[in-house]
């Protein structure tokens, strides 16, 4: 599969997607106006992808300052993906990079505390701006 | 120079009321990102505390947002397709130490009580409450009509630590006008 790469703009993230690897990262804002039209074909390929891995280790990083209500569903979305593909036998991180925002870093645990086969750290990032 | 008494009235009525921003028309995702940074810089200049900077942008995005889909003043045709353009309200402003964030649009009035009814119940819910119904809405498919994920409100309630406002405004028989302010 083809690895995807998009740069970030105002209201939508850095989007890396290393197949052969196995790593795959959001990074930046994300609160663009057509959320379906920016993450429908993202979450086809991903979906894909995953499904077909047996025995593999796989790493995820969320590195988002701000995402909207729209964008959130498609988060969640990604960690049940995530952890059933961890529930299949793949070893899967889940990592959650932050900047000290309380609210990002409450997003985090929430979301995470569903995981149940994936391992989830949150890590803090030194700020980049 | 009657019609400017009158603008410089409603300009100073807003400052009196600590209205730090206010946009009334057309709003467009443009709007909603330069207003938006804009907001950001203003509260990172007088040193406003981080986290409720953050809310406040926040808030500010899932309202307009709201406005953008859901405004029922629309200039176009409004069968989903195609461009069109949404008018609504928005402020920002700060009152007895708190800001808050105030959008206004017109909505149906078939529209109204399903909508009060949603707001009433997310006011009665507390924190836990409120995370729960969150994810369980992220989870489920959206809510016929919606160009979201129909958990708007539900966000705006969770950022708004000083809780949160509505009222509705007849219009006519059809339309109502539906305001709603968070507060930081």
């Amino acid at each position: 599969m083809e690895n995807v790469h998009t740069e970030q703009t105002d209201t939508s993230p850095a989007v890396d997607f290393d197949f052969a690897a196995n790593t795959f990262s959001l990074k930046g804002m994300s609160f663009m106006e057509d959320v379906t039209g920016f993450y429908d074909p993202l979450m086809e390929i991903i979906e894909q992808h995953l499904g077909g891995l047996e025995n593999t280790v796989v790493q995820f990083d969320f590195a988002l300052n701000y995402f909207n209500s729209s964008s959130a569903r498609v988060v969640l979305a990604l960690f049940d993906l995530l952890d059933a593909t961890a529930a299949r036998g793949n070893t899967v991180d889940v990592r959650w990079m932050h900047e000290g925002d309380e609210d990002m870093i409450e997003q985090g645990e929430e979301f995470g505390e569903d995981l149940e086969h994936a391992r989830f750290s949150i890590i803090d990032m030194p700020e980049t701006a | 120079m009657a019609n400017l008494e009158k603008i410089h009235g409603i300009h100073d009525a807003l400052g009196q009321e600590q209205i730090i921003f206010c946009y009334a028309g057309y709003i467009t995702e443009d709007v909603l990102l330069s207003v938006g940074n804009t907001i950001k810089q203003k509260l990172e200049v007088v040193k406003a505390d981080r986290n409720a900077a953050r809310a406040i942008f926040a808030i500010f995005v899932e309202e307009a947002q709201n406005v953008i889909r859901y405004s029922k003043a629309v200039l176009g045709d409004d069968d989903g397709e195609d461009t069109i353009l949404r008018q609504g309200f928005l402020a920002v402003g700060k009152t007895e130490g708190r800001y808050f964030v105030c959008c206004g649009n017109l909505v149906l009035q078939s529209d109204v009580e399903r909508l009060e009814n949603h707001l009433r119940h997310i006011q009665s819910l507390d924190a836990a409450d409120l995370k729960a119904l969150y994810k369980q809405t992220l989870r489920e498919p959206p809510p016929e009509g919606s160009k979201g994920a129909g958990v708007g409100f539900v966000d705006i309630a969770r950022r708004a630590k000083g809780g949160f406002e509505y009222l509705f405004k007849d219009v006519d028989d059809d339309h109502a006008y539906f305001y709603l302010s968070a507060y930081a």
